[in-house]
């Protein structure tokens, strides 16, 4: 004879009360209580993520290493011609840098893009919420503070610095829709403010309709409101239109990086 | 002691392949689907009030590790168990050959139910949602990233049931050991 249990007995019940019971814990819970501990897990669980993301990057890099053999013809010849427009380009920039240099000198400004960098190497990445944080081996005791911007490369802005621990920080990347950044247009000089849309771009938004967008504009950073420098890279105008609303323009913008490729990345400590 | 370390050190080890590893390997992956193997191999291999003591410590490291997690996965680990261990009771089939394929595949459903969960709960209270939010959030799911996730997560659900099918022998060895020698 089947023995029938009461509901407080079944596993339905007991799994209900877990559940009810941790998402309480969750809601409820003093944040502050998690900031110590996670400084503690990130620290001393660092060399753990150190080996198993130079595992990763190497495979990673085998596997593009061949799946990229048959683009390599393609590729060579996009970079011939790139390579010769961008000979008569540097050309040119050499003539105008040279007097930008003579005249900032005059009016006694700063040299531009002289940066204290710190170079550190992506240890993890996060799935949840589309992706839009890493993880870097760089922390407080490399000098590295909240709110410092993260760039690749010869300045192209990738996110800021969100949370710091002794030796590793983790980084929120511009996709972030949390991310705000004040940017400009280069060619149209254009001003908005540049946003993250869930892992699937950046948008240029809070544009004036009596500012001019071009499709293939260069947007950089302001240096307004905020610890991010002025002129940055962030990526290049495409598809323009209005707002749900009709009161502003905005426009996607194409970083000249893809985040999920990155290995390594330069903390901006300070401008000097 | 001994016990309480190596589970400890399986637990870190886990979450930070998945952190660490796999998240770098496949940028594309939408849940983190090593854990979700590991809570349903659990699940399956081990009685249900049991299994919690194993997974809510697991998916907890991960959520104080992840920073937009927000306990998701630790509330979805609970919802999954109970799903497999209730599943596994009244399928009643072993777990080799054929069988294994079927529990992949529910591994891999539980990666789809993992996003869309994750979607219902950082997204504020679902009952206030507009129709322009449900829009929104339809697009935003990466579906492509969801299927390949999926597709990724049944060769890896035999791996990890391996593994820890032999962790918790290795386990069980030791306690027995341990027994013996106070004996």
């Amino acid at each position: 004879m089947a023995v029938r249990r009461k509901f407080i007995q079944t596993k339905f019940f007991r799994a209900l009360i877990v559940f009810f019971v941790l998402w309480i814990v969750l809601s409820f819970g003093p944040v502050w209580i998690l900031a110590p501990v996670r400084t503690v897990v990130m620290t001393v669980t660092s060399p753990f993520q150190k080996i198993f993301s130079v595992v990763a990057f190497e495979l990673s890099d085998i596997y593009h290493f061949f799946t990229s053999i048959g683009e390599i013809k393609s590729d060579n010849e996009r970079l011939e011609k790139e390579r010769l427009r961008l000979l008569v380009e540097n050309a040119r920039f050499f003539d105008v840098s040279r007097e930008n240099e003579e005249l900032r000198r005059e009016i006694g400004l700063l040299p531009r893009d002289a940066f204290t960098l710190t170079s550190a190497a992506i240890i993890g990445r996060d799935v949840s919420g589309l992706g839009n944080w890493i993880s870097i081996n760089q922390g407080s005791f490399g000098g590295v503070k909240k709110g410092m911007s993260v760039i690749v490369d010869k300045g192209v802005l990738i996110g800021k610095i969100a949370e710091v621990f002794p030796t590793t920080a983790r980084v929120m990347l511009l996709s972030n829709p949390e991310s705000l950044i004040s940017g400009t247009a280069l060619d149209t000089e254009a001003t908005g403010i540049v946003k993250g849309e869930y892992g699937l771009g950046l948008l240029f938004d809070m544009v004036l309709q009596t500012d001019t967008l071009k499709v293939g504009d260069s947007v950089v950073t302001s240096g307004l409101g905020g610890d991010v420098p002025k002129g940055l890279l962030i990526g290049t105008l495409q598809n323009i239109h209005l707002s749900s609303d009709r009161l502003f323009q905005q426009a996607t913008i194409v970083s000249p990086v893809r985040f999920d490729r990155i290995r390594y990345v330069f903390v901006i400590q300070n401008t000097l | 002691m001994k016990i309480f370390f190596l589970r400890l050190l399986f637990i870190f080890v886990l979450v930070f392949f998945e952190f660490s590893f796999l998240d770098i390997l496949f940028p594309w992956i939408s849940a983190p689907i090593v854990l979700i193997d590991s809570i349903v191999a659990w699940a399956l291999l081990v009685s249900f009030p049991r299994v919690l003591f194993m997974t809510i410590p697991l998916t907890a490291f991960f959520d104080i590790v992840s920073p937009e997690s927000q306990g998701i996965l630790t509330l979805y680990a609970v919802l999954l168990v109970y799903m497999m261990s209730f599943l596994s009771r009244r399928l009643l089939l072993e777990y080799r050959g054929i069988n294994m394929a079927l529990y992949a595949l529910l591994s891999s459903l539980g990666v789809l139910g993992f996003t869309f969960f994750e979607f219902i709960f950082s997204q504020g209270n679902p009952f206030l949602w507009t129709k322009e939010i449900v829009a929104t959030l339809s697009f935003l799911v990466p579906f492509r990233d969801v299927f390949f996730s999926m597709l990724l997560c049944i060769p890896l659900f035999i791996c990890v049931y391996f593994l820890i099918r032999w962790f918790e022998k290795y386990m069980d060895f030791i306690v027995q050991g341990e027994t013996l020698q106070m004996k």
